[in-house]
């Protein structure tokens, strides 16, 4: 996994380097005025292969589960239902047509928490995203995204009893009272988005781009513990709310 | 002396200048620049849907585009008596580079595009400090 993250950040520290060497000259003393007439008209690329990549800098998600949040607020257990994301994804583009493949995970910066418990959630997908530009310029290129995939949330609920105390060793046979198993929803999402990016103009190029989109659960699913066996769990459809900020690696071809 | 008299008046009377017709058509998103002939400020900004028209005696200059954050982008025009040239402005902005280029335009192809477009002012004293250099 290790070799797998050098290997990605590698690739695209000299992706993004080769990039910008095409309009700033590394080696260039002095940033020269740019020669109007040398350069393409329209940008015509058939075809091309990119990756992609966003951290929590704008990018949010609000994930919709109605019937655990309700059982959060009976109980008095604070809701974490929002978060940053982190995700990667790679994928092909054809004309008019693109996929991505997309990995999406949570980041969090600890658990939500009152007087009685601590919550903290996290949601991580693995979503394949057909898309066709709906409208293009020189400069933007708007996509309608659909998407399939696998979506799962886990909710890790804590109880807060600061006034007894246990002994470190004894932990693992000492039950805490009110404590919640790990629990866990899965299941497949459809995902329909729409994304703004910048419209690739060069054989490398270094692109942003925006996507705010909508997930939800292809059928309603009860809650799990993948620790212990639970009945009478709340039964939920999944929905994911989101925005994410990408930065885009891409390499186009003019010949398909 | 009839002819010396016709000589003289031609010697001194000048050539009929250039005419330069520079516009921006429709940009989604498209932001102003100015627009800076050897180095001096004659549009700013200069907007998307824009359109201006100007005059130059016959002569070289230098037709620059520059915004706060953007690269300057640089024509050389080469000005011919009694000559129309039509130059386009076209924006890139994207990740790597923001700069407006300023590319001439085929007239047939330009005099359709002038018809929708708004007429651009100019900072005259500008032109004529120009053109008096």
């Amino acid at each position: 996994m290790r070799f797998f993250f050098t290997l990605l950040t590698a690739t695209w520290l000299g992706g993004s380097l080769s990039s910008s060497a095409q309009i700033y000259p590394v080696f260039s003393p002095e940033i020269t005025p740019i020669d109007s007439a040398a350069l393409d008209e329209v940008p015509s690329f058939k075809w091309g292969i990119h990756s992609y990549a966003g951290a929590f800098i704008g990018s949010f998600q609000g994930r919709i589960y109605p019937n655990m949040r309700a059982h959060l607020k009976q109980q008095g257990i604070p809701q974490d239902w929002t978060s940053e994301n982190v995700f990667f994804g790679f994928g092909l583009s054809k004309g008019l047509f693109k996929i991505d493949f997309e990995y999406t995970t949570t980041l969090t910066f600890g658990p939500e928490q009152n007087d009685r418990f601590l919550n903290e959630t996290s949601t991580r997908s693995f979503t394949v995203h057909p898309a066709i530009s709906i409208f293009k310029t020189r400069n933007r290129t708007v996509y309608l995204q659909t998407g399939v995939g696998l979506m799962g949330t886990d909710l890790k609920i804590s109880p807060r009893n600061l006034t007894s105390s246990v002994a470190f060793s004894q932990i693992p046979t000492n039950p805490v009272v009110g404590s919640y198993p790990l629990l866990r929803h899965h299941g497949v999402v459809l995902d329909i988005a729409l994304q703004l990016i910048h419209t690739a103009k060069r054989p490398r190029d270094l692109v942003e781009s925006f996507r705010f989109g909508y997930r939800r659960g292809v059928e309603e699913r009860a809650w799990f513990s993948p620790v212990l066996t639970v009945t009478g769990t709340p039964i939920d459809r999944a929905g994911l709310l989101y925005f994410q900020t990408h930065i885009q690696l891409s390499r186009n071809f003019k010949k398909s | 002396m009839i002819t010396l008299i016709y000589l003289w008046i031609w010697f001194f009377i000048p050539d009929p200048p250039g005419t330069i017709t520079l516009f921006r058509t429709k940009e989604y998103w498209g932001s102003g620049y100015e627009i800076r002939l050897n180095g001096e400020t004659l549009i700013n900004p200069f907007k998307s849907q824009h359109v201006a028209t100007f005059q130059l005696p016959p002569g070289s200059y230098w037709l620059e585009s520059k915004k706060y954050d953007s690269q300057t982008s640089r024509l050389r025009l080469e000005v011919k008596s009694g000559q129309h040239y039509y130059i386009r402005g076209i924006e890139d902005n994207d990740f790597l580079l923001r700069a407006l280029h300023l590319r001439n335009w085929p007239e047939s192809k330009a005099i359709p595009l002038l018809q929708p477009l708004k007429k651009q002012s100019i900072l005259h004293e500008k032109l004529d400090r120009i053109v008096a250099q």
